[in-house]
C-alpha cells in the first residue's frame, strides 16, 4: 500500500477520520515550532511564552470565525476593520457610565448593528459586497472619529478583565462555541455552505439566499464586536481613524478564515481557524526571537500561507480557480 | 427598491456637499474624499486689519488632525489662522503614500494659496512641489525636512522650485542621540527598539540618533558598554504596540529599556500595557516622543521614564512662512529655500511635566497678540523665535 493510499484509509478510518484535520493543524504548528525552537532555543518557545503567543492569537481568531460565515458564501467585507474601530470607541464610552455591561453591550450591539446595515444594503442594492464594505468603511471611520471627538478613548484599569486570562480566553471559546454550533448545528450553517457551493441550485430548492446573507453578514460583525472587546481591552485604548487606515485590522483575521476554508473538508473549520492564527502568531514571534527584519517576517509569513493553502486545497478537476 | 435606495443615497449626499459648501458662520464640516476625510475651519472674523487675509485659504496635509500630536498642531495653526483672519482646510492622509500626494492635489483643487503637509517618505515630495508648481501654491514642510544626500533629486527640484518655501523640522538624529543618553543614564544597558512603519523618514533619522548615541556612550565608557536591539514594528494600534512589545520582551528577558520611537501614541500606550501586565515596570524604563495626555500620571507611576515632545508648535512657524510668502514679504533664497530647526522638549519627572503643562497644555505658548506680532517678523527673526522656544522663554513671555 502506498503513501497516498495510507493517508486515504486514515481519512476514511471511523475512529480516526475525523480528527485527519486536526491533527494536520497541529503537526504544522508543531513544525513551526520546533524550526525556531531549533534556531533560537533559549528565547523561543518555552511554556510561559506560548501563553502570550496564544492570547495575542485568539483575537484574531474570533474576527476570523467570524470572517468565515460570509466568505464561505463568496462574499467579502472590508469594513471589519472600521467595525472594530467604531465598536470599540462606542464600548469604551459606554463602559465609563455602565462598566462592564457598557463595554460588551455597547460593542457587541454596534457591531450587530453594522452587520444588519452591511447585509441590508448589499441585499438591497444588489451590488458586489466588496463595493458595498469599501463605502461602508469610510463612512463608519468618520462615524467613530466624530464619536471619539478626536481624543485617544483609553479602557479603564478597573475594565480590563478581557484583556488578559482567564477573561480572554473564556470570552474567545465562547464565541468559538457558538459559531461552531451555529455552522454545525443550525440551518445557518448547512445554508451557508449550499449557498457558497451552489447559489443557483440553492435558490432553487427554496432556500431564501438573501435572507441567509444578511445573517452571514450580522454573525459576522456580532463576532467582531466581540473581537473589539477583546482588542480594546489587550491594547487598553483605540484610536479613530481615518483615510482607510482601519484595513490594518482586515488581514489578520482573513489569513486565519483562510485556514478555516482550507480545512473546511475535515469538518473543522474553527479549529482550524484556532490553530492557524496561532501557527502566525509562532511564526511572528519566531522571527523576532531569531531578530529577523521585518521585511523577511511578512515575506515568510506569505509564504507560509500560500503552502498551506496550496497543500490542503485541491480543487476538482477541470474547475474554474477565481 | 434598488433605485429608491440609491436616490435617496444621491439626496444625502447633495445635501452634504450642500451643507459644506454654504455658511457664513465659523463652521466645522465633514466631506468624503478619495484619500481621506478633510476637515474645512472658516475664521472668525478677521483681526488683522488686511482684508486681503480674508481671502487667504491655507491647507493642511496631516496625518491625523485627531491624534494626540495632530490634534495639538491643530489647535495652534486654527489658532494662528484665527489671529491672522485666515482661513484652513485639512486633509488626513495617515501617512500612506498615495494618500499623501492625493491630499495635496485635493487641496490643489479646493483653491488653497498655500499647504503645510507633513509626508511620510521624501520620494512622496516631487509629486508634491510638481503639484504645487503647476497650481502656484506655496508649500513648506513641518516635522520634515529633505535630506540633500540622501534624497538629492527633491533636494534639487525643492530648491529650484519658486513655490516651496521651506521646512520647519526637529533635529531627529539629536532627539534620538539624547533619548539614549538619558536611558544610559538612568542605568539602561539592554535597549530594544519599537518603530511604527518600516521606512519612514522621521523614524529612520530617530534610529540613526539612537544608535549614534549608543555609540557615543561605548566609546566615553569602554567598560560599561550598551547595546540597542534591531527594530521591530508595533504599528499605529494599541493592541499590535502590545503584541509587539510582548513578542520583543519575550526574545529577550533581559532587556532594562524599550524606546518607542513614535506612532501617534497608540503604538506606545499598548507597549506600556504589555510592561505593566508582567510586573515589569521597575526593570523596563520605557522612553518616547510625542508627549502622551496622561504623561503626567505616567511619571508619577513610573510607567515612562522620559519623553521628548513638545513640538507641537512647529507646524505654527511653518505657517507663518507659508503665509508671508502668499503674502510677497518672503522672497525665497535663489536656488535654496528657508528651514527653520525646532527644539524638543524633554520631561523626565513629574516636576518637568508640570511646568511644561502649565505653559505648553493649558494654554499654547503664543497668545493672539504675539501670533499677529509673529506675522511680521523676518525670517530671520522667526528662526530665532522658534529655536529660543522653551519653557523657560514662555514664562518669562507670560510670567508665572
Amino acid at each position: 500500500m502506498n503513501l497516498s493510499d495510507r493517508l486515504q484509509k486514515l481519512k476514511t478510518n471511523k475512529a480516526f477520520g475525523r480528527y485527519y484535520g486536526i491533527a494536520l493543524l497541529i503537526i504544522m504548528a508543531f513544525v513551526f515550532w520546533a524550526i525556531f525552537k531549533i534556531l533560537t532555543p533559549d528565547n523561543f518557545g518555552s511554556m510561559d511564552k506560548m501563553y502570550f503567543y496564544l492570547q495575542s492569537s485568539i483575537i484574531y481568531s474570533v474576527g476570523a470565525c467570524g470572517f468565515y460565515f460570509i466568505v464561505v458564501m463568496g462574499l467579502f467585507d472590508f469594513s471589519i476593520g472600521a467595525n472594530i474601530v467604531l465598536s470599540s470607541i462606542v464600548g469604551v464610552i459606554l463602559s465609563r457610565q455602565f462598566g462592564y455591561a457598557g463595554l460588551l453591550i455597547g460593542c457587541i450591539a454596534c457591531g450587530t448593528i453594522i452587520g444588519l446595515l452591511n447585509g441590508t444594503l448589499y441585499v438591497k442594492l444588489k451590488i458586489p459586497s466588496m463595493i458595498v464594505t469599501v463605502g461602508l468603511m469610510l463612512i463608519y471611520e468618520s462615524v467613530a472619529s466624530f464619536v471619539a471627538q478626536g481624543k485617544e478613548q483609553s479602557l479603564d484599569k478597573a475594565l480590563q478583565a478581557f484583556g488578559h486570562a482567564p477573561g480572554n480566553i473564556i470570552l474567545a471559546l465562547i464565541a468559538f462555541f457558538v459559531a461552531s454550533l451555529i455552522l454545525k448545528y443550525t440551518k445557518i450553517g448547512t445554508y451557508c455552505y449550499a449557498i457558497g457551493s451552489n447559489e443557483y441550485v440553492a435558490k432553487n430548492m427554496g432556500i431564501n439566499v438573501n435572507k441567509y446573507k444578511l445573517i452571514g453578514f450580522v454573525l459576522l460583525h456580532l463576532l467582531v464586536g466581540v473581537m473589539a472587546i477583546l482588542v480594546v481591552s489587550y491594547g487598553t485604548s483605540m484610536r479613530a481613524i481615518t483615510g482607510m487606515g482601519s484595513m490594518e485590522f482586515n488581514f489578520t483575521p482573513l489569513m486565519g478564515c483562510f485556514f478555516g476554508l482550507a480545512f473546511r473538508k475535515y469538518n473543522s473549520p474553527i479549529i482550524a481557524i484556532v490553530i492557524g492564527e496561532f501557527i502566525i502568531a509562532l511564526i511572528f514571534n519566531g522571527f523576532i526571537a531569531i531578530g529577523a527584519p521585518t521585511t523577511i517576517q511578512n515575506v515568510i509569513t506569505g509564504a507560509a500561507l500560500l503552502i498551506v493553502v496550496a497543500l490542503t486545497i485541491k480543487p476538482a478537476k477541470g474547475a474554474v480557480i477565481k | 427598491m434598488k433605485r429608491i435606495l440609491a436616490m435617496l443615497m444621491v439626496l444625502v449626499l447633495a445635501l452634504g456637499l450642500v451643507a459644506c459648501g454654504t455658511g457664513e458662520a465659523p463652521s466645522e464640516e465633514t466631506a468624503s474624499s478619495e484619500a481621506a476625510a478633510s476637515e474645512e475651519t472658516a475664521s472668525a472674523e478677521a483681526s488683522a486689519a488686511d482684508g486681503e487675509t480674508d481671502d487667504i485659504l491655507i491647507g493642511v496635509s496631516i496625518w491625523s488632525s485627531t491624534d494626540a500630536l495632530g490634534s495639538q498642531c491643530k489647535w495652534i495653526i486654527d489658532a494662528a489662522a484665527e489671529a491672522l483672519g485666515v482661513k484652513t482646510m485639512y486633509v488626513d492622509q495617515g501617512h500612506v503614500s498615495e494618500q499623501v500626494t492625493a491630499s495635496v492635489e485635493t487641496l490643489a483643487a479646493a483653491g488653497c494659496d498655500g499647504i503645510l503637509i507633513c509626508n511620510s517618505s521624501s520620494a512622496e515630495m516631487t509629486s508634491v512641489i510638481n503639484t504645487c508648481d503647476q497650481y502656484e501654491i506655496y508649500v513648506s514642510q513641518f516635522f520634515r525636512a529633505i535630506d540633500e544626500e540622501a534624497n538629492p533629486d527633491e533636494y534639487a527640484l525643492a530648491c529650484s522650485s519658486p513655490y516651496y518655501v521651506g521646512t520647519v523640522h526637529e533635529d531627529e538624529v539629536a532627539n534620538g542621540q539624547n533619548l539614549v543618553r538619558i536611558l544610559c543614564e538612568k542605568g539602561c544597558r539592554k535597549i530594544a527598539l519599537e518603530g511604527w512603519s518600516a521606512g519612514d523618514a522621521t523614524f529612520l533619522l530617530r534610529w540613526q540618533g539612537y544608535q549614534e548615541g549608543i555609540e557615543a556612550w561605548n566609546a566615553e565608557n569602554p567598560d560599561d558598554q550598551a547595546t540597542l536591539l534591531e527594530p521591530q514594528y508595533g504599528g499605529h494600534a494599541s493592541d499590535t504596540g502590545r503584541s509587539t512589545a510582548e513578542a520583543i520582551i519575550s526574545a529577550n528577558p533581559d532587556i532594562d529599556a524599550l524606546i518607542v520611537a513614535g506612532g501617534g501614541g497608540g503604538c506606545l500606550i499598548g507597549a506600556i500595557t504589555a510592561i505593566e501586565s508582567q510586573g515589569l515596570t521597575d526593570q523596563i524604563k520605557v522612553v518616547s516622543t510625542d508627549f502622551l495626555e496622561d504623561l503626567e500620571e505616567r511619571l508619577q507611576n513610573g510607567s515612562i521614564a522620559a519623553e521628548s515632545g513638545g513640538h507641537y508648535a512647529d507646524p505654527l512657524f511653518a505657517f507663518m512662512m507659508t503665509y508671508n510668502a502668499i503674502k510677497g514679504n518672503y522672497e525665497k533664497p535663489e536656488n535654496s529655500f528657508y528651514e527653520v530647526n525646532f527644539p524638543y522638549l524633554y520631561v523626565a519627572s513629574p516636576e518637568d511635566y508640570a511646568a511644561y503643562k502649565k505653559y505648553f497644555v493649558d494654554e499654547l505658548p503664543y497668545n493672539t497678540d504675539e501670533l499677529v506680532a509673529m506675522a511680521d517678523y523676518t525670517f530671520e527673526e522667526l528662526a530665532e523665535c522658534a529655536a529660543s522656544l522653551s519653557i523657560e522663554d514662555v514664562q518669562a513671555r507670560h510670567g508665572g
